[in-house]
């Protein structure tokens, strides 16, 4: 641990030369260049992209190569990615859910602003949060139900529901009141989520309970969807909500986006998410019709 | 499986870098998705200095994500992209999907593509039945070979140096009644294996999961992945599996073999 704290603290804010390697960091380059298209590279255009000299780029290629990284196709001279790639980093991640992806970026949240951090979904006209990570304040159990328009990650996930969806909820459901200042009346909801869907983020300003404060930003998954929301929420009159929009506005939607990244970078992955088959649309070769019998 | 350099004469020092630097994301499993520079130090048999080092120029590329002051690190965008590039791209897989997808539409049960992946079964394509496996089985995602029907085909397709060395790899713990659980055993099956060209899991890797794979080979005629039919022990009985079931996957991959010669003979993309 004290070498690691040596090392830690040896090291400022030293920017990306000084811990810098460069064969490494060519190498990355390289992988990080043929993942971005969607065919493999000859030597010639990996030096035109990269900056390289031939020399240069035909000696990264060969270490991955020789590594099984890349394999080199020899009539067309292509380098391409091989199912190796799968393991830096790929399978690790790939069977995690939501909140496991999304947890580390809330700890960082919690971390940097020693504020109560949520990620919450929608149900009903309620919210659920499946992860909270709490300043020392009380805000009920893991998997109680808030109502989502007194809560700003509430008003988030409605905000971007399909217009329909939002609509019969605004109409079907009998609002409550917890505080004088709770929004219960649809139009003046309408317009509170129109609101939060324009501006990226979502507050609350004693809502649910006088002097509590909360602010929200959207995560979407690869399709655009909205599939939760992360929330700082602070009680105790410490803040005016001027300040928390000032203090934890960027915070909040800079986590929010990067969990979303993470989302959007595992998926669309296959033909069920849009890309046309490649060989053109696919028939049953006729023998196969056959299997269907039973 | 990437080994150590051999042939390092022309660019030890690159080799080296380039295979430490990646060894860091190999650290990295479903288990253990988030490391320190400590686990990481310790993974890589290294000074905590040279990790750090490395770990800096990951996350410097996105290979990395560092969370908490820098103690903890995940895998970065870069590298899930990598991954998910590295499937998609692959001629393979390209070669693969219409007839996937028409043994799927004429069998109605879950079709998967499979390759072995130091010792572990990686599913790169999937198309599922709804309601047969409960479990959220994803692109990308590993499962053990001595238990399933494509880690028996792909083992028992192997070269017999590779062979031992993936069956070193296998816990062979019993997941069922039926898991073979020996080497011996193993060994006997994957002969019978290679003898009748598919393989079966009958209930071996769970109560009630039924397969059979059949062998897809590339242009120098070596098998590089299987493709599988999985389903409930429920609706599929042995005798379909070792029959019509067996005779399907088979089709299904000599004909996406011959599409990988095809493309391989026309030097390029379809």
């Amino acid at each position: 641990m004290t070498v690691i704290a040596k090392i830690q603290s040896g090291e400022t804010a030293a920017g990306t030369s000084r811990y810098h390697i460069t064969a490494l960091a060519r190498g990355l380059q390289l992988l990080a260049m043929l993942a971005a298209r969607r065919s493999g590279m000859t030597v010639s255009a990996i030096a035109a992209e990269s900056g390289w000299t031939i020399t240069t780029a035909f000696r990264v290629a060969s270490t991955l190569c020789h590594l099984g990284y890349l394999e080199h196709d020899k009539r067309s001279g292509d380098y391409e990615l091989t199912y190796h790639c799968l393991s830096l980093g790929y399978s690790a991640t790939v069977s995690l859910e939501l909140t496991e992806i999304a947890f580390p970026d809330l700890q960082k949240l919690h971390d940097e602003t020693h504020e109560s951090v949520f990620l919450s979904i929608l149900a009903g006209a309620d919210i659920i949060s499946t992860v909270r990570l709490l300043r020392s304040e009380r805000f009920g159990a893991l998997g109680d139900r808030f109502p989502a328009h007194a809560t700003p990650n509430g008003k988030m996930l409605i905000a971007h529901l399909p217009a329909r969806d939002q609509e019969r909820l605004l109409t079907g459901t009998r609002w409550m009141s917890f505080t004088p200042k709770t929004i219960v009346d649809p139009a003046q909801l309408r317009k509170e989520f129109e609101k939060a869907r324009l501006a990226g983020f979502a507050v609350t300003d004693d809502e649910l309970v006088v002097g509590t404060r909360g602010i929200a930003a959207p995560i979407f998954d690869w399709d655009g969807q909205c599939v939760a929301a992360v929330a700082i929420v602070c009680a105790g009159k410490r803040l005016t909500v001027a300040q928390v929009i000032e203090r934890y506005c960027g915070p909040v939607q800079i986590t929010a986006e990067r969990i979303s990244a993470l989302l959007r970078a595992r998926y669309p992955i296959s033909h069920d998410i849009g890309d046309p088959p490649p060989n053109g649309p696919a028939k049953a070769p006729p023998r196969l019709r056959r299997l269907r019998k039973k | 499986m990437p080994r150590t350099s051999k042939s390092g004469k022309r660019t030890p020092y690159q080799i080296d870098v380039i295979e430490r630097g990646l060894g860091v994301l190999r650290l990295f499993t479903p288990s253990r998705h988030v490391l320190s520079l400590r686990d990481i130090a310790q993974g890589l048999h290294c000074v905590p200095s040279t990790a750090l080092r490395l770990v800096r120029t990951l996350c410097d590329l996105g290979f990395l994500q560092e969370m908490q002051g820098r103690t903890l690190y995940r895998p970065g965008i870069a590298a899930i992209g990598l991954g998910k590039s590295s499937i998609v791209n692959a001629r393979l897989h390209r070669a693969a999907l219409p007839h996937l997808r028409a043994l799927h539409e004429s069998s109605h049960h879950s079709i998967n593509l499979d390759v072995l992946l130091d010792g572990s079964i990686c599913h790169v394509e999937r198309f599922k039945e709804k309601d047969i496996l409960p479990t959220a089985v994803r692109i990308g995602s590993l499962f053990p070979a001595y238990c399933t029907a494509p880690g028996k085909l792909l083992m028992a397709f192997q070269s017999s140096q590779e062979r031992a060395r993936t069956l070193r790899t296998q816990s062979f713990a019993p997941l069922t009644a039926r898991t073979i659980t020996s080497r011996t055993a193993m060994l006997r099956e994957l002969r019978a294996v290679r003898k009748a060209g598919f393989a079966i899991a009958d209930c071996e890797m769970a109560e009630d999961l039924r397969a059979v794979s059949a062998p897809v080979c590339d242009r120098h005629g070596e098998v590089v992945a299987a493709v599988t039919l999985v389903g409930s022990s429920r609706t599929i009985p042995v005798r379909m599996l070792r029959g019509p079931y067996a005779d399907g996957v088979r089709e299904a991959a000599e004909y996406i073999s011959a599409d990988l010669r095809r493309i391989a003979s026309s030097g390029g993309a379809p």
